[in-house]
């Protein structure tokens, strides 16, 4: 582990970084879901059996996938910040949450106004919504425990903990439709088999995904500059910002 | 909406809409689209939009309460400036 391996792990440094990269995601995400978009609500073409209902599909799968995905990059900084006790990694720990839990709403919601015309009912608990649903009250309660801890690092030890913990329920959220009986269908998306969807239907689908991933990161790296803000407001790096400089 | 057989070709909206005939080329008006059939989502409209709308009304959610956030935290940061007291467990 040489000393420029931790060279970004300072906020003084990160910051400026973070900053420069934002506005590409940012960009990025906004131009793949416009393309996104087109290709799902107009150039696809209306599915045979769901109608226009199965175009939810465009935000749900990318919204599913990213809640999922944010929680094991939320829980590896955590553990990271245990390990190291680096405060970067407790930082991003504390930005990706809301963006987590956002993503997961979104996949509930959408999940909802999908499963009431193909399947007759907004909810049911079965294990994969039911895995969801602990999803989002897993990231609610990294939001309200960092809350409740005034000493940042104290809350950053409990929060690391808590979504460490929290993280045996990704796989069961992603394995529930094979070890359930579930009302929720299995995959069609999957690396060890030819997707079951036409073409230009996952395209869009993962054109949607990389626009999820680029805002989730354009958003995190937002929410960490902030975070580092409330929490080195006084340091000498952030006296001199040029935001901080000039009202 | 048929299931089988090629999708019907009348002008109501009832093709699949979008669907990208090759023969069939020219603006939606040419082909007597409507804005709509695009609306009513074969019917699916409530639930498409419902989905797509709060969806979109979460991120916008997001991204206005990040930019208060930061309002905030550049206004603390500047409260505090350099011979303020550092927040406990900042860097010295």
């Amino acid at each position: 582990m040489t000393a420029s391996w931790f060279k970004f792990a300072s906020p003084a440094t990160f910051y400026p970084l973070a900053g420069r990269l934002i506005p590409w995601f940012a960009v990025a995400a906004a131009v793949l879901a416009i393309v996104g978009l087109y290709i799902g609500l107009v150039a696809a073409p209306t599915d045979a059996q769901q109608g226009d209902a199965y175009r939810i599909i465009f935000i749900h799968v990318p919204a599913a996938w990213m809640s999922m995905f944010l929680y094991v990059v939320m829980a590896g900084w955590s553990a990271a910040a245990l390990g190291f006790n680096t405060r970067l990694s407790a930082m991003m720990a504390q930005a990706i949450a809301p963006t987590g839990a956002v993503m997961t709403f979104i996949a509930l919601w959408t999940g909802a106004f999908w499963g009431r015309p193909t399947w007759g009912t907004y909810w049911a608990w079965d294990a994969r919504m039911t895995s969801e649903l602990i999803l989002l009250f897993l990231y609610l309660g990294v939001i309200a425990l960092r809350n409740a801890i005034d000493d940042p690092r104290r809350a950053d030890r409990a929060c690391g903990v808590l979504a460490l913990t929290g993280v045996v329920n990704v796989p069961i959220i992603y394995f529930s439709v094979y070890w359930w009986n579930t009302l929720h269908q299995g995959s069609s998306v999957s690396l060890t088999k030819a997707p079951a969807m036409a073409a230009i239907m996952l395209t869009g689908m993962l054109i949607m995904s990389v626009a999820a991933w680029c805002y989730a990161i354009a958003v995190s790296l937002a929410r960490v500059r902030i975070i580092m803000l409330e929490r080195e407001r006084g340091a000498g790096w952030v006296a001199t910002l040029r935001e901080v400089r000039t009202a | 909406m048929s299931a089988a057989g090629p999708p019907a070709l009348d002008n109501e909206g009832t093709r699949p809409w979008g669907a990208a005939h090759s023969a069939v080329r020219g603006t939606y008006k040419q082909r007597g689209r409507k804005m709509s059939s695009f609306f009513a989502m074969s019917g699916y409209g409530f639930y498409v939009w419902s989905a797509y709308g709060v969806a979109a009304l979460a991120l916008a959610v997001e991204l206005f309460g990040l930019r208060s956030r930061r309002r905030a935290a550049l206004a603390e940061a500047r409260l505090a400036g350099p011979d303020a007291p550092p927040v406990p467990g900042a860097a010295e």
